[in-house]
Parts: structure tokens; sequence; C-alpha cells
């Protein structure tokens, strides 16, 4: 449809907050792509949950016609992309897909940590970048300090940067000169054999699989026969088209675009994200370098509400996987909790993003268990196993070793706070200082090496209260490391639950076991006798805590008129118990398998 | 078998902070449009019955024009066979005058139930609801012109604490109402207060706090001479007819907004919302929310609910419950629920622990009636048409 000098395609690398989807908003706003009327605030989030959390989960294409100052018309595809590290993983794959990509700074809040390895991510990627300083409207906005940052963190003159405001509209249609100038149109042969790279798969109620492609070389239509390169499975192309952002069909997607293919694809798993797509007859001798695989981080035991759900609750996740490839689950066990699932997640946004729009979107509610990172642990037979599950983690002297994933950790910081910020990771993180750089005038990057479970839990907000809310943090996994580590479990009323156990450095063995103790007696409902709460670690009892029993529990007023509504307000208390499990004589609620995560809480 | 009458009169000064029951700011028009709407009420569902308890509830039914309350006495007059032996007022302290006082008595109330919640001004301010600085002088006057004065306290709102609560317990020694309610603080409806309490700018009293100062309570009631009749009710020989009717489930009728009523073994509530009322007596149709006949098992245990908070507990009468279903259920609650009650055939009653442990045994209750109903063949409620 357009020629390929006149086609662009870029993605915007942000952090959270800094106003990516306001920019992409305006930009179709200014291309009249959508009519304004139409227009909901945040057009690209489209999932309710990322509406209102303010967040980018899923990578979303849109595609704009600019004419430009110079008089002609460019297509201008953008691959939005989220910006929590938990999804990283979908950074990497738009960028594959981009020749260039914007890289907005807010400029009241500075570069962020996470900005920085995206960044970096795209420059590996050769793409061309265009720095923007956005929010440079609102008062508190710090134009010369940011620019500055920019030079140190990511090497670019203060020339280079675009200064813009997403939300007043000042400055926009100097980035989309921008983008026309300086990043350059795709290359690639339209008549050459297809070569297409699966940047996203969505599983449509209607439609079946929807597969997002950038095309490289060749061009792809309707009736075309296509091959998957990985399985080399054969599909019937159905439907070609550009996403304007909702799908609108075209003729054709040629060599340099972006768009979708709806073939006959029963399974989103015979799509696989990064694979490489070409024509069944004429074939591409090569593949494209594709994406490493997203693998699961974290991993929490999930459970039926009420333990006559679980059928539902593996549908659901089923059906969930088909959206969400990041998404790995295994049948669990619990004794304590019955059948249910042990599930990977990226991350612990991802977890809470998961088990929201379970709850929503498919009207389940579940009880999660805490999350831990996957141990190595080499057996004293010298047989290795991946322990998911701090319930099977074997008991000393049944290993020889255990290892932990480590993470490189950047975090960039007013230098202020520089002191408190290396005090709290090295004395409570078991973190490792490595090294400090300056951005800017007034704030520093900072490196550690830490073992990823310290960050996962009690890290974040301790971070921001450490320094006024100002620092930012980003991770990269560097592999596993040997480290002393020992399993706690906990006994309620005696009865040990595996579900409340979890992993802890030796050195924190007892602070911890007392911190989840005290916490678990918080959250535990009194019942009609005294409760204790234990840690055991190695065969000693190393924490108590003791919930009193509880001596009353005496029914208020009730007028005549009313005695349908006290039933029934009777009647809610007993529901919002559906979440609680028995165990032995003791209720315990969902939030009590959270516990760990809670410790902090009050600090 | 008399009925009782209950009349809604929802317009309140200011809203306190605890409340959850339907109130209305009080102004003019509202009043005047609320008032010829309830006399209407009256006039057109009223069904002749003997009335000997009557009840003006609200709201703040102190406030209602003398003159207007005359009028719906008048029409009550006009629509039931008033056969009286107790007609309550619910009274703040601030319109205990000795004029009103006067004049309610000769409108033929004879016992007022005073809105006291504390003795203590700072945690009446704390809920917004400030008292008037004689308050003793005028609770004085009430219990002088009224023989059957009964006393409202809450305990447990923010800034409750030993001190306070025996102040209150003085109060009770000076005075000498006939009768005491002191009712456990419900933390379990979305109020002001609670609101204030989730934002963490007011505080709740803890709990251990509470159980003590509940045993004190009702240890120091009986020494004044109260009986306690009821899990909150206490009093010197003149219980609360009217409220004997809910706890009893016998017949009474109730008229405004939100009212409910309970005739036979139909259950009804009318609606909260004013407008709402209003257009539907407008239209000549009765202001429901919703109204229900019970089945068996619902009227069985709607009867348990009720009758279990009588310390004497209730005799479930063979002549009104099915055979079957009566041994069943009973057979089944006193598995469940042993620990808890006093169980002597079909006669049940709550022990010292089930007093203590009443919200729970309630719940539990209604968790026994739920798994009841699931083994029925089905479930058997009848909904009747809206505005019948």
């Amino acid at each position: 449809m357009f020629g390929r000098d006149l086609i662009r395609n870029i993605s915007i690398i942000a952090h959270i907050d800094h106003g990516k989807t306001t920019l992409v908003d305006r930009f179709l706003d200014i291309t009249g792509t959508i009519e304004h009327r139409r227009m909901k605030d945040q057009f690209m989030d489209s999932m309710d949950i990322e509406r209102e959390r303010g967040i980018t989960i899923k990578s979303k294409p849109v595609k704009l016609n600019y004419t430009a100052r110079n008089g002609k018309t460019y297509e201008i595809n953008i691959i939005d992309t989220p910006g929590h590290v938990d999804f990283n993983y979908e950074v990497s794959r738009s960028l594959a897909a981009c020749e260039g990509a914007i890289l907005l700074v807010d400029a009241s809040q500075g570069v962020e940590a996470q900005t920085v390895g995206n960044t970096y991510l795209a420059i590996e990627n050769d793409l061309e970048l265009i720095p923007v300083l956005n929010k440079i409207d609102i008062p508190n906005a710090n134009i010369e300090e940011t620019l500055a940052e920019i030079v140190d963190l990511i090497g670019y003159k203060a020339e280079e940067c675009l200064l813009a405001s997403a939300k007043t509209g000042e400055g926009v249609v100097e980035i989309l000169e921008a983008v026309v100038e300086r990043v350059p149109p795709p290359s690639g042969n339209t008549s050459a054999p297809l070569k297409a790279l699966i940047f996203d798969a969505i599983y449509d109620k209607y439609r079946g699989v929807v597969v997002h492609v950038r095309v490289f070389e060749g061009s792809v239509r309707a009736g075309d026969r296509i091959m998957m390169m990985s399985s080399r499975e054969i599909f019937e192309v159905i439907e070609v088209g550009y996403f304007l952002p909702q799908m609108v069909p075209t003729d054709s997607i040629d060599a340099g675009e972006v768009g979708y293919i709806i073939a006959v694809i029963k399974e989103v798993a015979s799509a696989k994200i990064g694979d490489t797509i070409t024509g069944a007859t004429s074939s591409t001798p090569e593949a494209l370098p594709g994406y490493k695989v997203a693998k699961p981080m974290v991993y929490a035991g999930m459970f039926p509400g009420m333990p006559e759900y679980y059928e539902e609750l593996r549908k659901a996740l089923d059906k969930f996987k088909l959206n969400d490839a990041a998404l790995v689950f295994e049948p669990e066990n619990s004794p304590a909790l019955g059948f249910g699932f042990r599930v990977g997640f990226l991350g612990l946004l991802h977890m809470d993003v998961v088990r929201e729009r379970l709850e929503r979107e498919f009207d389940i509610t579940c009880i999660l268990t805490a999350p831990n990172v996957v141990y190595r642990v080499t057996m004293s037979d010298g047989t290795v196993q991946e322990i998911t599950n701090p319930a099977s983690f074997p008991e000393p002297g049944e290993f020889a070793k255990v290892e932990e994933p480590f993470v490189e950790l950047s975090i960039i910081t007013p230098s202020d706070y520089m002191g408190n910020l290396i005090g709290f990771i090295t004395t409570e993180k078991r973190g490792e200082f490595k090294a400090v750089e300056n951005a800017g005038k007034n704030r520093v990057v900072m490196k550690f090496v830490t073992p990823l479970s310290e960050i996962m839990f009690d890290f974040f907000d301790r971070m921001k209260a450490l320094s006024r809310g100002y620092a930012s943090m980003d991770y990269d996994i560097i592999g596993y490391r040997e480290s002393n580590l020992v399993k706690v479990t906990i006994l309620v009323n005696k009865d040990t639950v595996d579900s409340l156990s979890f992993i802890v450095h030796v050195d924190k063995e007892y602070a911890v076991a007392k911190k989840v103790v005290d916490k678990l007696s918080e959250l535990i409902p009194q019942h009609q006798f005294q409760i204790p709460i234990q840690a055991r670690a190695r065969g000693r009892i190393i924490a108590r805590s003791d919930i009193k029993a509880l001596r009353k529990d005496v029914l208020a007023k009730c007028y005549g008129g009313d005695v349908t509504r006290k039933m029934k307000l009777l009647e809610k208390q007993k529901e919002g118990k559906k979440r609680m499990r028995e165990i032995g004589q003791v209720t315990i609620p969902q939030n009590a398998f959270l516990a760990i995560l809670r410790i902090g809480d009050e600090e | 078998m008399y009925a009782g009458v209950y009349l809604h009169l929802p317009f309140c000064a200011r809203r306190c902070a605890y409340c959850d029951f339907c109130t209305l700011q009080l102004d003019e028009t509202s009043l005047k449009k609320y008032h010829a709407a309830l006399k209407s009420e009256i006039e057109l569902f009223s069904d002749g019955a003997a009335v000997d308890t009557l009840y003006f509830g609200g709201g703040s039914p102190s406030l209602y024009p003398l003159d207007l309350l005359q009028e719906l006495l008048d029409t009550l007059r006009s629509r039931f066979r008033f056969e009286l032996r107790e007609a309550t007022l619910e009274a703040n302290p601030w319109e205990l005058t000795f004029e009103r006082l006067e004049r309610w008595k000769k409108l033929g109330v004879n016992r007022l139930s005073v809105g006291l919640q504390s003795s203590d001004g700072e945690i009446l301010k704390t809920v917004n609801r400030p008292v008037p600085p004689d308050l003793f002088e005028r609770l004085e006057m009430a219990v002088d012109l009224f023989d059957n004065v009964n006393f409202d306290f809450i305990l447990g709102l923010p800034g409750e604490n030993r001190k306070n609560v025996e102040n209150n317990l003085k109060l009770i020694e000076r005075l000498k109402p006939a009768h005491i309610s002191y009712y456990m603080f419900d933390s379990d409806h979305e109020t002001d207060l609670m609101a204030s309490v989730k934002n963490d700018i007011i505080e709740l009293p803890d709990k251990d706090t509470l159980e003590k100062l509940h045993d004190f309570i009702v240890l120091s009631l009986k020494e004044l001479g109260l009986t306690r009749y009821e899990i909150s009710s206490w009093s010197k020989g003149r219980m609360s007819l009217h409220n004997l009717k809910y706890w009893k489930s016998g017949d009474y009728k109730g008229f405004g907004v939100s009212a409910g009523s309970h005739e036979g073994t139909t259950r009804s509530v009318n609606c909260d919302s004013l407008d709402q009322y209003i257009d539907s007596i407008v239209a000549g149709k009765r202001p429901l929310a919703y109204i229900r006949e019970n089945t068996p098992l619902e009227e069985l245990f709607e009867t348990l609910f009720m009758g279990l908070r009588l310390i004497d507990g209730l005799t479930l009468s063979a002549e009104i419950f099915p055979a079957d279903l009566l041994e069943r259920s009973v057979e089944r609650i006193a598995s469940v629920l042993g620990e808890f009650l006093v169980v002597n055939g079909y006669r049940l009653s709550l022990n010292d622990y089930g007093l203590d442990m009443s919200r729970l045994v309630f719940e539990r209750l209604v968790g026994i009636m739920e798994e009841m109903e699931s083994l029925l063949p089905s479930r058997a409620t009848v909904e009747k048409q809206k505005n019948t």
C-alpha cells in the first residue's frame, strides 16, 4: 500500500507513568486515526485491569498515517510495550520488529533504572533512538537535570533530545517529524519468499488465533498457505490486516509492515512467539533469530476458594494460558489445601494480574500461597533437583548444596539517599555493592549483586521509603549461586501447614520466622480456643506466637423490621469465609497464606 | 392475639457517625410530603386489627412536630382497634423539655426510649452526637414524668474505657430507669464511623477491653436490680412489650420508609428511598422493598433467630411447624450448636457461653438453615408479586 521508504516501525520505551499511553493517544488524535469522540482515554490499554492500574501488560500494535511537513504521507507502525520489569520479555519482542524507538522520559521524575535497561536492549537491536522529555508542562519538571541524566546514562547529546507534553500536545508533532526523519525505513524485498516474525499471538473467542507479525521479506495475503518454521506446520490464511488500532482487513501485508494474520490455527501453541512464518511453497532458507522464551521467575500455589471448584480453576487456567504464554502450571496436591496448582509467574505483578483476571473474567475465587523463586538443589547422591515448592525442599543432611537465582540490581537514586540504600541492601538484603557512577548532577546509578528472592519480598516499598520515593530499580538475572538456605515450617495449633512453609537464609532464620508467626497471629481470626503458631527449622521450634481464645462475640442490635437484613448480613459474613480453609480445627483466611509478603507492612 | 404497630419517623437534626438506619435531614418540605404519605399509607393499607403496642422509631421521632404526631395517632385510631398497653416514642436528649414531655404524655405516649448511647461528652462528640450541657436534669425530668423509660447505650464507641462505662452505670443508678438497652457497637455496617476507622482517622477500642467491659456491665446491671431478659435488654419488671412481639415472632405492622412487618408467616419490608416511598403511595401501591411468604423452614429459623435472643429462649410449637421439620431441625441444631444451648424437647435457650458467643451462634444458625434448605426438593419460596 505504501512505498517501503514511507514506512516507519517504532516502539516506545518508557517507565510506568512516564506518559507512553497518553503519547500514543495524542498520536492517534493528531493523525485522525480514531475519531475524537470515539476515543476513550488511554486507548491502548484495553484490558480493564490495565486501565485501572495505569499499566500496560500486553504489547499492542497500532498503525498511523501521518502526513509530514514535507508533504508525504507516511505509515507509522507503533508497537506499544509494557513498562514493568515483569513483562520485560514483551519489550524485547517488540524491539525485534522495529527499526527505531522513542525513549520517553518524565522530566519531573528523571531517567529510571528500567528505562536504561530497555534502552540498552534497543541499542543491542540496532534501533535508532529518539530521546523525548515528556511532561514539560508540569510545574516540577526539571528539564536541565533530566537532559544531563540522558547524556550520562544513555550517551545522547542534549541537542538530540526533544521536549514535549503528551498531555497538552506540545512538541508532539516534532516527535512524529523526528520519527520520519531519523528512523530508517524498513529494508527487505517484497518479491522474495515470505519471512515474517511472530511477535504476539492472541486467542479470540470468535476468530481463533490472531497472529501479530512484522513482515521482513515478501508479502502475505488471504488464501496463501503459510508455514511455521519451527514446527513446519502449514496453515491457510483467511485474512490479513492492520491495527488501526482495531483490526482492519487489507489485501496484503508487505515487507516492512506490521499487521495480523488469521489462519485456521486452532491452538495458540501452534503460533509460537518469536517463530518465523514463511510460505508453504516458496520458503525462505533461514529463520529470523527469534527470542528467548519467557521463563517463570516465581512460583506460587494456587488453590480453588472451595475445594469443589478445582475443575473450574483448571479450565480457567487453560483458557487463560491461550493469551498468556508466560504462564505455566502443573497440578499440586497439598495436605493442607487439597488439590490445586503450582503456577509459575514472571514476577509478583504478573501473579497479581493473573489472580485478579481469573477472579474477574472467570468469576473464580482462589487462594494463593506465598511465592518463591526456583531453587536448585544438589542432593547427597549428586542428582540435581529444581525445587519450585518450599514444601518439597529437602531436610538438612539430604542435600549437598543449594543454589538460588541471583540478579544484578541497578538502582538510580538522588545521591542523598545513597547511604541509606547501600546500608539497607548490603545488611538486610544480602546484597553485594559493586559500583556507583554519576547520572546527571544530583543522581547516581548503583550496581549490586543480590539474590532474586531478596528483592521480591519487602524490597520495593522499603527502597521507595528510604529514598522518599525517588529511587528506581531494574534487574537482570545473572545465574545461580550457592547459598546457605533453610526451610522453615509453620505449625498452626500443632499441625504442620505445608502451604505456609518458606525458605530463608540461615542468618535471617530467627528474625523472619518471628515476623511470620506474629503476622499470622494477626491474620488468623480468633477461635474459641487458644491457637499456638510455631515456626520450626532443622527440627527445632524457633519462634512462637499465640492467638488468644475468643471469649466473647456478642450479636449486635436487631430490630424487628430488619431480621431478614441481619440474617443476610450474617450470611454474607459466612460467605466471606469461602476463601478460608479449615485446617485441623482452625480456619485460615486467604491473606494468611501470603503473610510472608506482608511482614514489612507496619514498618 | 393483639398486633403491634411501628411507625418510622426518619428525620434527624444531624446524622450520627455510627448510624446505619434510614434517616433524613429534617426539612420542612420533605417532612410535609412524608407526613402526608405516611397518613395515606395507614389509611390505605390497614386491616383494622386489634393493636396493643405502638412504637414511634426513627430517625428522631422526638423532633416530629407534635400536631403532626397527633394526626398520625388519630389516623391510626380510625383504622385499627386500639387497646394500647404500651406506646413508645424514641427521644433524643435535646428534645427532653417539660413542654414536649407533657404533650407526649397527653397524646398517650407512656414509654420513652432515650438514645443516650453514652454519658461521655467526648465520645458523643466524636460520633457527631453532641449532648446538651444539662443532660442530667433533662433525663431526671423524663424519669419523673414517665414511669417507663428506657436508656439506650452502645458499648464500644471510639474512646470507650472503664471510667466512662462506670459513669454510665452511675447515671443508671441515680436515675433508676425501668429499662436499659446496652448494645454492642456493630462494626459490620458501612457507616461514616467505619469509613473513618478504615482510613485510620479514628480507632475503635480493642477487643480485650470490650470483653472485660461487657462482663462488668452484665454484673453491675444485675447488682442494680435490673434483670437481663434479652441479649441486650435489661428491665425492672417492665419489659418492652412491643419488642417482645419481634422476639416472639408475633404480628406487627410497620408504616413508613424501611419499616418491616410480620403478619402470619408473611414478612415484608418497605423501601428505603423517600422518593420511591412517596411515589408508591401516590400511585396507591404498597411501598414495598419486598414481600415474602415464608416457607415453614424459613419461618422456623426466623422464629429461632429472634426467640433465642431472649434469655428464656423459646418453645417451638408443634402446632405451628410440621413435625418432621421440627424434629430434624432441632436435632441438627443440637448437634452443631450443643455447646451453646440448653435444649429440652422443643424448648431452646442460649446458655451463658451461648450468650457470650451469640454472633457466632446466629451465624451458624443461618448456615444450618441454608444446609437444610439445600436438602429440600426445591426452594419453595413463594415470591409474591410486588405491590399486590
